[in-house]
């Protein structure tokens, strides 16, 4: 390549960079004296699988517990929703018939004194 | 290295009687053009210092994951590799550098380590201000004389990617030298 040739007549490809003397001999050492013996390993790391599947029960767990406490509330809700709505139906009932027949009457335009007559067969 | 000196050393590697021997060859070979990919990319002294003991540290407590897919040196390189980037981006975190040529030219200068002419300097500048993986590539290649299928397994890309890479580093750099001149 003509650019790395231009490259390399005009720095070349020395190392600029010094060490301290000595350096590579005791780096070596210092380093071989910090190595932990093998034998001396910290106890082996539960394997990943394991620790994977003791993680997703305890998610499945508590998942399935608060899936069982939100629908138990819901179902208790609507149960008891559904009963008050039963018990105010039936106490509105007779007042809403009541209701009904004057509204009926009133756009009929008959009044009471007609429906008198027409009850006791005088109309 | 050839590969059958290397084999020899994976073997006596992983016999537990000859490992710790074998083990202290091993950072002998390969410590000091470990030490010079390292320090070409972060500069100081010190710090080459501590991320090679770390490189080795990783490499003795993982000997036993290395399977041989790859060769030995490739292996060290990548670990010293993932090493050096990791400490670029910390140090990228605590104190960004604007200015990385001039900066750069500054700690050089003051650096009794460094032994470069001015011409050295301005091609130190000029690699520098590359990205960090034209950076790399280009030290692999140019000083180390690394095979591209080898630089491939030690920066886990493509051929054709680090060819285009190091066509790249080299084009800037010499962009860099004729802006200067």
């Amino acid at each position: 390549m003509k650019e790395e040739d231009f490259i390399r007549n005009k720095c070349g490809t020395g190392n600029p960079f010094k060490v301290p003397e000595g350096y590579f001999e005791q780096f070596t050492a210092q380093l071989m004296s910090q190595l932990p013996e093998k034998d001396a390993r910290p106890a082996p790391a539960i394997p990943l699988r394991r620790t994977r599947y003791w993680r997703m029960a305890r998610y499945a767990a508590a998942a399935a517990i608060c899936s069982m406490a939100f629908l138990g509330t819901y179902y208790l809700r609507i149960a008891h929703s559904a009963h008050e709505s039963h018990t105010a139906y039936q106490a509105t009932d007779a007042t809403s018939e009541k209701v009904y027949m004057d509204d009926m009457l009133d756009f009929a335009m008959v009044s009471n004194h007609e429906i008198a007559l027409y009850l006791t067969d005088a109309y | 290295m050839k590969s059958t000196e290397e084999n020899s050393l994976m073997l006596r590697l992983n016999q537990p009687e000859q490992q710790r021997q074998a083990f202290e060859e091993l950072v002998n070979l390969y410590g000091p053009q470990l030490y010079r990919q390292i320090r070409r990319m972060v500069y100081d002294h010190d710090d080459t210092n501590d991320i090679l003991q770390n490189t080795f540290i990783k490499a003795w407590n993982n000997l036993d994951t290395f399977r041989g897919d790859a060769r030995l040196s490739s292996w060290l390189y990548r670990i010293a590799t993932n090493e050096t980037l990791n400490f670029l981006q910390r140090r990228k975190d605590i104190t960004p550098l604007e200015d990385a040529p001039s900066a750069l030219a500054a700690q050089l200068t003051a650096d009794e380590y460094f032994d470069g002419d001015e011409t050295e300097l301005l091609l130190q500048q000029a690699i520098a201000s590359l990205p960090e993986k034209q950076r790399l590539v280009f030290q692999l290649k140019y000083y180390e004389e690394m095979k591209y299928e080898d630089m491939s397994q030690v920066l886990d890309t493509s051929v054709g990617a680090l060819k285009a890479s190091y066509h790249h580093a080299v084009r800037k750099i010499c962009d860099f030298f004729n802006s200067r001149d």
